[in-house]
């Protein structure tokens, strides 16, 4: 069952059962190409329009009467594989969570790429991605202290899943390596090569392949 | 080149129309802190409303015309001087190869803008020039200006002669300030409308931190992460709210106050620490009529203003 809500004059809330739904509705809205913002949150969405063309009523009673059934081709099916370089270098925070999870690095590493993961969610910094599917022996807290910037690429954990840092951005996840592949593209289209439901698999790298890499 | 930097000021950005329809990406809108006071300066110069200019942060600026052009001044209350000499905000003014313009520290609000004929020119990233400081991009190299910064302006605009802003367009910036909200989730309001809030000290593009009474209560758990937008009012598990700006994260887990209303997302921007603060509760329905009204007002002085109120 979805619940609506109006949040202020220009945005609408809509509450959802589950988050595949969420991501169905999301998919529709934009397509629809007539609302400014369509961001997904955890089970729900917000919607942003121009409230001197749109009427708030008008938007209310379209979004009670959206469409939530799954879109099939919503998520690419595909698993995406992406290198990550696991060297202290560019994870800066692996040694301390080996340390708190009493792994070593090998075991560590073997852990994170052996998983399944899937992306959740897209959101909080730009080009940040949420993946579900972390190994549950991997489970660490957030750093006490949040990082100014971490460098764009950055693969981290924090509260049981992989957060992946597409551009450089304030953040206060675990950095527990880095990967060469850009993700994020401003000047393409779309920007993200990450969405909602794609299926992601981390295999691990040297530093020479991560510096060759670079930049490809 | 029209102008370059000889200082850069506290933190000195530049800021055009807001980056649309990538928030879904993580992607903030940025954009001008105070739109309004951007399209004042645009005005006067004949720009766009919402053409690039420079957003100057608390502190003084200094620039240096390498070629023929012209600049407004507007936002901020601030000491402007070409030459040495006091000139006035709120006026457009022709600047002569060697000229040297300084911008003084804000004495209320916190950012004044400067339009540049034909507007700023800067590295377009997903449809706009907006700088967004987290990431590193838009504007120049997507970073706030450094002393010896070049500044390249559109080149075939003309100056169509001075213009002033009257009196009854200028905005009182600073002091006491009210914001229209519409209430989200609990507590119960009344602590959040009815109390006297002051601006806090920790206050950026990002957020703008509120002291007051704690509100009690406003995190009944650890709650899943929700989108958030400009004008936000968030409060954490300490009780001390916060109002988010132009440069807010996308997604947030801290219970949500209130939201301000479209009309007056603009005097974020200008929140100062010190300045007091009240939240006037709305009904969507009114905000919407509230809107109407203001733009109304502004459509006068600002043709299709309706763009900047967003």
């Amino acid at each position: 069952m979805k619940r609506v809500r109006c949040l202020s004059d220009d945005l609408v809330e809509v509450s959802f059962d589950d988050q595949a739904a969420t991501e169905s509705a999301a998919t529709r809205l934009r397509r629809d190409g007539d609302w400014l913002e369509v961001v997904t949150g955890i089970d729900t969405l917000t919607v942003q329009f121009d409230s001197l063309r749109v009427d708030v009523d008008e938007a209310l009673r379209r979004l009670r009467a959206l469409d939530d059934t799954p879109v099939v081709e919503s998520a690419p099916v595909e698993t995406l594989d992406i290198p990550v370089c696991y060297a202290t270098a560019v994870a800066p925070d692996l040694d301390a969570v080996c340390e708190t999870l009493a792994l070593d690095r090998d075991t560590f590493i073997r852990l994170h790429t052996a998983a399944r993961h899937e992306v959740r969610l897209i959101g909080f910094a730009p080009g940040f991605a949420y993946l579900d599917g972390l190994d549950s022996r991997l489970d660490v807290p957030r750093r006490a202290k949040p990082r100014q910037k971490v460098s764009a690429g950055s693969i981290a954990i924090a509260g049981g899943q992989t957060g992946i840092y597409s551009l450089q951005s304030p953040g206060g996840w675990q950095v527990i390596g880095r990967t060469p592949i850009a993700l994020f593209d401003a000047h393409a289209t779309p920007p993200m090569r990450l969405v909602a439901g794609q299926r992601v698999r981390f295999y691990a790298i040297s530093v020479e392949q991560f510096e060759s890499m670079t930049g490809s | 080149m029209s102008l370059h930097v000889l200082k850069p000021g506290l933190q000195t950005t530049v800021q055009g129309k807001p980056r649309r329809g990538y928030r879904h990406l993580g992607i903030p809108a940025a954009g001008p802190a105070d739109p309004l006071s951007l399209a004042l300066a645009n005005r006067l110069l004949g720009n766009p409303l919402a053409a690039p200019g420079l957003e100057v942060t608390l502190s003084g600026l200094a620039l240096g015309a390498a070629a023929p052009t012209a600049i407004a001044i507007t936002g901020a209350t601030v000491d402007v001087t070409v030459n040495g000499e006091r000139v006035p905000m709120h006026v457009s003014l022709e600047l002569r190869p060697g000229d040297e313009l300084t911008i003084g520290g804000a004495r209320s609000g916190v950012r004044s803008y400067v339009a540049v004929l034909g507007g700023v020119s800067g590295a377009n990233v997903l449809g706009s020039v907006s700088t967004y400081l987290p990431a590193g991009f838009g504007g120049i190299g997507g970073r706030a200006l450094k002393a010896g910064d070049e500044i390249e302006t559109g080149s075939d605009a003309r100056f169509a002669g001075p213009l002033t802003t009257p009196d009854s367009f200028r905005p009182v910036i600073g002091g006491n300030v009210a914001l229209r909200a519409c209430p989200i989730d609990g507590p119960p309001s009344d602590a959040f409308f009815d109390g006297g809030w002051q601006v806090g000290q920790r206050a950026d593009r990002m957020g703008i931190e509120l002291l007051g009474k704690p509100i009690a209560d406003a995190d009944g758990g650890r709650l899943s992460s929700v989108p958030v937008f400009p004008g936000c009012v968030q409060c954490p598990p300490d009780g001390s709210p916060f109002v988010l700006s132009v440069d807010a994260q996308t997604t947030g887990g801290y219970a949500r106050l209130a939201q301000v209303i479209r009309a007056d997302r603009h005097l974020v921007g200008q929140l100062r620490p010190g300045d007091s603060l009240a939240f006037l509760q709305r009904t969507p329905a009114e905000a919407v009529g509230e809107l109407r009204e203001k733009v109304a007002y502004w459509e006068a002085w600002l043709p299709g203003c309706a763009e900047i109120f967003a």
